[in-house]
């Protein structure tokens, strides 16, 4: 494993051989597919330590740690709450379509949804699942801009479906590399919801993981949540911890 | 008629033991009286409070089954639903299109949640009536914009009438929609949970924001005349929305289905709940074809309620019965001291021609007018504590929803207090009869030698 600052992304993104056309007009739909694929792990079990560092106007600043467990290849993950000791030992399952909420205190699985937020943070719980852009959105018109140091494609995406949270999104992809460092999430009406920033990255294998990420509710003016990412590991885990009875246990 | 005179006669001669008797079954009679119309003004209350809140006592409500394999909560415009309604042969008084959504209203740097219903509003008038309002005014609904916060939003967020907030929802297939609203009021403050802490705005508005056509509905809300039986006109509608070929999701309980460790919707009424048919938390079931349609009414909200002030009812008529067994052993009792008392002058009456059965019939009349003249007192203390237990105006909490303008509410049917007035009527007279009996068997000679 090996984390890369802000710096040395920029190192990597001009070393790196880019695709021939990428520079001028790349094919956009092979472009969201890449932004996917450089942060999915088809092949491979996917485990970290997320620290949530949330601040609210109203509730003021508090600090989440989660243990994660994706598994991409079944599209399941598992949320397991560290701290607050008051949180300890709540879950958040994905596992067959159906997202659960596990609270061991009551004993009780509630369903939850991956539009809902998690907790009181500005993270959504599909922040969590590996990314399905391309399935997602289509895209609407691309534009170059620089963000910060980095060159990049500015995409304006479309839903595909009626049914994707935010029916429109713009986003920022480092050219090169095509690792997403910015996203601004729309309304139906086209009001801007959510600016979700991606400083810092770790290669994993060929894999890029979003170290760091930054997420604003554009409505609630203040509300921001920090997301780190830690100990990060892709070894194998058990069947049974993409399993309800598996969070039943921990929870005991 | 003599008789009669006699046992009235016989009852003021000795008033302080009639006092004691008919004070007791006077006792007995307020307190039931009271407990009666107590529970009788709740649940009027509660229907009406849960009528408002929910806009009408049946809820018509449509789903329709997407290609991507999830429901939709919405109705067709010039769907059956309205037609089977005018056609289905209820009493019906009004019917108020409706559509609604879990929204996170925004102000500022605040937030909270509540559910937005949109309605149908004519000038500063729609079917919630008129709620008692903290600031701004129904008039200002007029606007398309408007909107009604209830007080416990409005406090959280710090918003008054004239402000602007944004309101944030789903659309009916899920995408993530905001909308900007101007508060044209906000309630009084009243916890009665769910049911107050709905906001309400103009329909068009809110299909807007859900992404409905203007003139579109979730939910067709259905005011009857009368109290008829809800549950009996549910089954008329959703017959005949059968009849007509369309889906219907059946109102008969199902059997607990799955490890039963999934929650249900938290809404009121559970599952298939007026706000859950509304807001989402309906079953979803098997695919169908078309529009599937449910039918709701007040009862499934308020029979939890309800089962708890019948509850209350039933006990206090056990220890309405409790009293009344007191009360009846007092007159055995005190009808033998006073046929020992008597004996004499029973002895003198039978001489002077007075027959056994007339005996018997005045011991039993003495016993009627001492109870019949207990339980009017006792209905009349009754009726004066209700009058002043409704005058006082009682804060907010859970207990709002049982109040009527956030006074008590008292309402005793006619047709109970004449069960009970003639219930303590005949238990007296049976309690009367032995000692009455007696009275009757004495021998005229063997009583005038006592």
């Amino acid at each position: 494993m090996k984390h890369l600052s802000a710096i040395l992304l920029a190192a990597l993104v001009a070393a790196a051989p880019a695709p021939a056309a990428a520079q001028e007009k790349p094919d956009f739909a092979k472009v969201l597919s890449l932004v996917d694929s450089r942060s999915s792990f088809p092949d491979a079990d996917f485990s970290a330590v997320v620290r949530l560092v949330s601040e609210d106007p109203e509730r003021g600043r508090s600090e989440d740690k989660v243990a994660l467990f994706r598994r991409d290849s079944m599209d399941a993950f598992l949320m397991l709450a560290l701290e607050p000791a008051n949180k300890k030992g709540q879950g958040t399952l994905l596992v067959e379509d159906n997202l659960w909420f596990y609270d061991p205190t009551s004993r009780k699985f509630t369903h939850t949804s991956l539009k809902d937020n998690y907790g009181e943070s500005a993270a959504k719980n599909s922040d969590f699942r590996s990314s399905s852009k391309a399935e997602d959105y289509e895209v609407a018109s691309y534009a170059e801009a620089t963000l910060g140091k980095y060159e990049c494609w500015v995409v304006d995406l479309k839903a595909r479906r009626d049914d994707v949270t935010y029916p429109f999104m713009r986003l920022w992809v480092s050219k090169g590399e095509y690792l997403q460092l910015k996203a601004e999430e729309y309304s139906l009406g086209k009001r801007l919801l959510r600016t979700s920033l991606y400083p810092s990255y770790a290669k994993i294998g060929n894999k890029y993981v979003a170290t760091r990420a930054i997420f604003q509710d554009a409505l609630v003016a203040g509300k921001r949540t920090e997301l780190l990412m830690g100990e990060i590991s892709v070894k194998p885990l058990s069947d049974e911890m993409f399993t309800k009875g598996y969070l039943e246990k921990v929870g005991r | 008629m003599k008789v009669l005179g006699i046992a009235m006669r016989n009852v003021r001669r000795q008033r302080r033991r009639a006092l004691l008797l008919g004070g007791a079954v006077a006792v007995s009679f307020c307190a039931m009286t009271l407990m009666e119309g107590l529970t009788g003004g709740m649940a009027r209350s509660l229907r009406a409070n849960v009528e408002a809140g929910y806009v009408g006592e049946l809820y018509v409500s449509g789903e329709e089954w997407r290609e991507g394999g999830s429901p939709v909560k919405r109705l067709r415009s010039g769907g059956p639903a309205l037609r089977t309604i005018e056609a289905a042969g209820l009493p019906v008084e009004a019917v108020v299109p409706k559509s609604g959504a879990e929204a996170q209203i925004v102000y500022g740097g605040r937030s909270a949640r509540a559910s937005v219903a949109g309605i149908s509003w004519e000038g500063g008038r729609s079917a919630i009536g008129s709620p008692a309002l903290a600031t701004g005014s129904l008039d200002a609904m007029a606007a398309e914009d408007g909107i009604v916060l209830p007080a416990a939003v409005a406090e959280r967020l710090g918003v008054v009438a004239g402000e602007t907030v944004l309101v944030k929802a789903s659309t009916v297939t899920g995408q993530a929609n905001v909308a900007e609203f101007t508060v044209a009021a906000t309630t009084a403050a009243k916890d009665g949970g769910e049911l107050f802490q709905a906001a309400y705005a103009r329909i068009e508005a809110v299909n807007e924001l859900i992404d409905l056509p203007r003139e579109g509905a979730q939910q067709l809300n259905v005011f009857l005349e009368g109290e008829p039986d809800l549950e009996a006109a549910a089954g008329r509608l959703l017959s005949a929305l059968q009849s007509a070929g369309e889906a219907v999701v059946s109102r008969e309980p199902k059997a607990a289905a799955g490890d039963g460790d999934d929650e249900d919707s938290g809404l009121p009424g559970g599952k298939g709940g007026p706000l859950a048919a509304l807001f989402g938390g309906g079953e979803s079931g098997e695919a169908w074809t078309g529009t599937r349609y449910s039918v709701a009414t007040l009862d499934d909200y308020a029979s939890q309620f309800l089962s708890i002030l019948a509850t209350i009812k039933a006990v206090s008529v056990v220890v309405f019965l409790a009293l009344l067994s007191i009360s009846a052993a007092g007159i055995v009792n005190t009808f033998r001291m006073i046929l020992i008392e008597r004996t004499r002058e029973i002895g003198a009456m039978r001489a002077m021609g007075m027959r056994a059965r007339d005996v018997e019939r005045l011991f039993v009349l003495e016993a009627l007018v001492i109870s019949v003249l207990g339980s009017l007192a006792g209905l009349a203390a009754a009726a004066a504590t209700m009058g002043l237990a409704s005058l006082p105006r009682f804060g907010s909490g859970q207990f709002a929803l049982f109040l009527s303008g956030g006074r008590l509410a008292f309402a005793a049917s006619p047709a109970s207090i004449l069960a009970y007035l003639a219930l303590v009527a005949g238990v007296s007279a049976l309690a009367a009869r032995g000692p009455a009996r007696g009275a009757a068997r004495l021998k005229p000679v063997d009583a005038l030698r006592s």
